[in-house]
């Protein structure tokens, strides 16, 4: 079974969870990516946890979703259940200077 | 040459030197392409700036010669510098790929034409001869500038996205500053080679045989490569700076 990565498990459970469809629920959570300076390809389990507690309420009210915070708590658990090996650190460009000589 | 443009112009060729050694020592230990890449670049380019000096110092010695080794020195910089970027920041994107594949091919070409036309390029007065090529000249220097310009605004865009996550505590204030430093300081090395294609161009002159061109050059090159060394090397001062900014917004 292919290993989900915590961008679809998000997704996935962000539509399942509202009324929005499978492409505004995935748009919807790009933008909130976005906004927080992430890429969908390499965010990490517990870089997305702290895009769905600081930034996903307000798009998702602006989509008039209603009990954003519920259902924080469910996309919350959702990533909670994904395998350790969705926390690790993607290779990124800061880490070049995190090499040469710390942050 | 007057004072301040000499003395610029010595600065940036040892910070060039230093920053080029100092990042291949780096990568000796991390074995990673970007440092690597990187300092292989500065160190090109502070080893072309040498022979750039040499060659105005004697230029009654084969003064084609070391056009032609001043290009390729320059050119192989550049080469090693579209890798660095590809690398660094676009590694999945095969479109960079063949961005990089083409700029070396263009780089190559237009240095070996030099070459092989004898490299003399321009005459005393810093004008292109006529008969000299030019094609392959204009092609390495826009290939270039082109190398400034990509890393100015890849090493921009993450910058500016760092500084967003910076908000939720997603990234670093100080990392997030290094890049728009280095994003800054390539852009003034990119704004140089404009300015050097304008000059040649438009006025018909090496942009260091005007005045203004000149110190331009000098202010802005030595400003760029102290702002890439920080970059890479920040100073204390600098790194108290940005952490108190932090603190405070």
């Amino acid at each position: 079974m292919a290993e989900t990565s915590p961008f679809d498990a998000v997704a996935t459970e962000l539509e399942r969870a509202t009324a929005l469809g499978r492409l505004e629920a995935r748009g919807t959570l790009r933008l909130a990516l976005r906004a927080a300076g992430l890429e969908v390809g390499q965010v990490s389990r517990s870089q997305l946890a702290v895009v769905v507690e600081k930034v996903l309420p307000a798009e998702l009210e602006v989509r008039g979703v209603t009990e954003a915070a519920d259902v924080g708590q469910t996309l919350l658990a959702a990533l909670a259940r994904l395998d350790e090996s969705a926390d690790a650190a993607r290779p990124s460009p800061a880490d070049l200077f995190r090499r040469v000589s710390g942050s | 040459m007057s004072l301040l443009p000499t003395l610029a112009f010595v600065l940036t060729v040892l910070i060039s030197l230093g920053l080029g050694l100092r990042l291949l020592a780096i990568a000796r230990r991390t074995r990673q392409i970007p440092e690597a890449a990187i300092g292989a670049a500065s160190l090109l380019m502070g080893v072309g700036g040498l022979v750039d000096a040499w060659a105005a110092l004697a230029a009654e010695l084969e003064p084609g010669a070391w056009a032609s080794l001043e290009v390729a020195l320059y050119s192989s910089g550049a080469g090693v510098l579209y890798l660095a970027v590809w690398r660094l920041f676009r590694p999945g994107a095969r479109w960079a790929g063949v961005l990089c594949a083409l700029a070396w091919a263009g780089m190559a070409a237009g240095a070996t034409v030099i070459a092989a036309a004898g490299g003399h390029l321009a005459d005393a007065s810093g004008a292109l001869r006529d008969g000299s090529p030019r094609a392959a000249y204009y092609l390495t220097l826009s290939l270039r500038t082109a190398c400034y310009l990509w890393l100015a605004l890849e090493a921009l865009a993450y910058g500016l996205r760092m500084r967003r996550g910076v908000r939720f505590g997603l990234a670093e204030p100080m990392l997030a500053h290094r890049f728009l430093l280095w994003a800054g300081a390539s852009g003034c090395l990119a704004v140089i080679m404009v300015a050097a294609l304008f000059s040649r161009l438009v006025l018909g002159q090496s942009i260091s045989a005007v005045p203004a061109g000149l110190y331009l050059m000098s202010i802005l090159g030595l400003g760029a490569n102290l702002g890439i060394w920080c970059a890479f090397f920040p100073p204390a001062l600098y790194r108290r700076w940005v952490a108190d900014r932090a603190e405070a917004a």
